[in-house]
């Protein structure tokens, strides 16, 4: 893939991102490291509740009390978002990292038409003068594939379908050219065609906006129509990291295979889907050594005791489990 | 590349078919015209603006000087009565109006600007912010409504109608904030105050813009609840002998009356039936306008 001559955009190093409950500390994002290079699609997978949103939501520091992020580094541009201030912080929410969301229907403000909120967006970010910014919004609109835009912004969200209001969540979010786009679950709350329909959509825009993008998923059908790259997490913690066909072909860790063996193919006749065993762990208590090792065929006995670390098997694919290490 | 991704419905005639684009101001209009309560209540209402805005026009007689003899019953000539200095009853009515209106109106638009600044930072920020405001809050509640007038009037050593109204809203801004609090803190977990944060708004920004248009239907009804509440309030505390005599609102004609009561009826009757009719408008208005802004009742 070529992806190690290119610069990282972004740099997570160590991040650790705690929740303070009155039962206990939530160690939700436990040192994760991962990196994004230029114009590069991660995509970053693991079950619901395994701290894949809160690492997104670190990046741009939205976490919000009880969480709080402990430690560790977010390097983008090569500045570290951890030490920016609030006022810096808002410059690069929206201008050079946006974001979009899991439901498209309620990210959107319900009392504002869709262009003024796509204007605010510019407004906040660029040096407009007024009548251009309306051009802007049809511009971007007709972008995403909003069918006669210079009609349809004038619609309130709730005119708008659930895959019409994720075309105009992600015109939103591209409208101040980012660098970086995270998606969280971009599809999850949308049927099979429009989701086809927007990762369509996501792909074309990524050659045309020459963005980075950070795709959050539990949906390996999904990650693997966009990504290069993929990092699989479990229980607050990066297991594997590979890039697409590495992920698919050779996947190391016993929990990147079961994920895996557990997506419907077409081409493989079963006579039943596998299901990993067990629960996502509490992440209050987690499992001592390998946080997986409850629900893991291969678990050996040093697995409860040693936590195994990421290592770098072959050039590009990291996985820490104790089978490679 | 727009095309592909394009549904084919809308591909078939390129331009879309669309219903009319009723403003948000008509639709309200038109849910509201639905109940027959509501339009009397709206109906009250205007009458009532009217009647206060023009009572210099339309008035048959000056309020202040006789305009008959003592304590005449309802004629034509006067058509609710003279008061014991002669004065046209009406013509005191309609002056009142213009008086109790104001006092309704300028009480609530204090009390907005109190409880909803408090309730918005209590609700949004939560926390030792919200323990502090709220306790304040509580603690204002239970502060006596006539024993504050009292001492507010030693206090500025003049009985103004103005004064009446500060108090009025100075002690009734709790109840708002409350109100205000309890939809900051439920919206400010909704995906487009996240998603509002994500685009690189400021805390202030997301109140005052993303949150506030969230709440706007709220505070219209419960504005239009309260305004009958004060009026009815200040004529309780002139009716008390508090108030200012100066200003002669329904309540100083109330007061006024209750000595002619056994003597006169009428003197005491039609500010009490103006109050009451006013008060239920108000109401009743109010009640169909949490209905008709409500974006979830269909029409």
């Amino acid at each position: 893939m070529g992806s190690t001559t290119k610069d990282a955009v972004l740099k997570i190093d160590d991040l650790r991102t705690y929740f303070f409950l009155a039962e206990g500390v939530v160690k939700a994002v436990d040192r994760v490291s991962l990196k994004i290079n230029e114009q590069e699609a991660l995509g970053l997978v693991g079950e619901s509740g395994c701290g894949k949103s809160t690492v997104a939501h670190s990046i741009l520091r939205l976490i919000r009390e009880p969480g709080r992020i402990v430690g560790g580094k977010i390097l983008f541009e090569g500045e570290d978002l951890l030490r920016k201030s609030e006022a810096e912080m808002r410059k690069i929410r929206g201008g050079k990292i946006a974001m979009v969301f899991q439901n498209p229907t309620s990210s959107l403000n319900p009392v504002f038409r869709i262009g003024s909120q796509i204007a605010e967006a510019i407004k906040l970010h660029q040096n407009v003068q007024k009548h251009e910014v309306k051009k802007k919004v049809v511009e971007i609109l007709d972008k995403v594939g909003i069918p006669s835009p210079s009609e349809r912004m004038k619609d309130y969200p709730h005119e708008f379908s659930g895959g019409m209001c994720q075309r105009a969540m992600i015109a939103m979010s591209l409208s101040c050219n980012p660098k970086l786009l995270i998606a969280d679950e971009p599809t999850t709350n949308l049927d099979v065609t429009i989701q086809a329909q927007i990762l369509d959509l996501m792909r074309i825009l990524r050659k045309n906006f020459n963005a980075s993008i950070l795709l959050i998923g539990h949906d390996f059908g999904v990650i693997s129509e966009i990504c290069d790259r993929i990092v699989v997490m479990y229980s607050g913690k990066v297991v594997e990291s590979a890039d697409l066909g590495t992920i698919f072909k050779d996947a190391k860790h016993p929990y990147t295979k079961a994920l895996l063996e557990s997506i419907p193919r077409l081409n493989i006749e079963t006579e039943r889907l596998r299901v990993i065993p067990g629960d996502v762990p509490e992440l209050i208590k987690p499992p001592s050594g390998c946080r997986f090792h409850p629900r893991c065929e291969q678990a050996m006995e040093a697995c409860s005791k040693k936590e195994p670390a990421l290592i770098e098997i072959e050039q590009g694919h990291e996985v820490a489990c104790l089978l490679y290490g | 590349m727009n095309s592909r991704l394009r549904t084919n419905s809308e591909k078939k005639n390129g331009k879309v078919h669309r219903p009319s684009r009723a403003t948000r101001l008509f639709v309200v209009w038109r849910k509201l015209r639905k109940s027959k309560l509501a339009i009397a209540g709206f109906g009250i209402v205007l009458f009532m603006s009217l009647v206060a805005l023009l009572s210099p026009v339309i008035a048959p007689y000056s309020p202040d000087l006789p305009s008959g003899s003592s304590r005449m019953p309802p004629s034509m000539e006067h058509i609710f009565g003279t008061d014991n200095l002669g004065r046209d009853m009406l013509a005191l009515v309609m002056y009142g109006a213009r008086i109790s209106v104001y006092v309704g109106i300028a009480a609530v638009l204090i009390e907005i600007v109190i409880g909803l600044s408090i309730g918005m930072i209590a609700g949004y920020f939560g926390g030792i912010i919200d323990e502090v405001l709220m306790r304040v809050a509580d603690v204002v509640f239970t502060l006596p409504m006539i024993m504050m007038v009292l001492v507010a009037i030693s206090m500025f050593e003049v009985r103004s109608i103005n004064i009446i109204i500060l108090v009025m809203a100075v002690l009734e801004w709790p109840f708002m904030a409350r109100v205000v609090r309890s939809e900051y803190l439920s919206l400010r977990e909704a995906t487009y105050v996240e998603a509002a944060r994500s685009m690189g708004a400021s805390n202030w920004r997301i109140i005052v813009r993303h949150i506030l248009p969230n709440i706007l239907s709220v505070m219209i009804v419960l504005a239009t609840m309260d305004i009958p509440w004060f009026i009815t309030l200040e004529a309780t505390i002139t009716f008390l002998g508090f108030g200012d005599p100066m200003s002669s609102s329904w309540g100083v004609l109330l007061e006024r009356g209750v000595s002619l009561m056994s003597t006169a009826w009428w003197v005491i009757t039609f500010p009490g039936l103006a109050l009451l009719i006013t008060s239920l408008g108000f109401n009743l208005l109010g009640d169909g306008l949490r209905d008709a802004l409500d974006v979830k009742v269909r029409e």
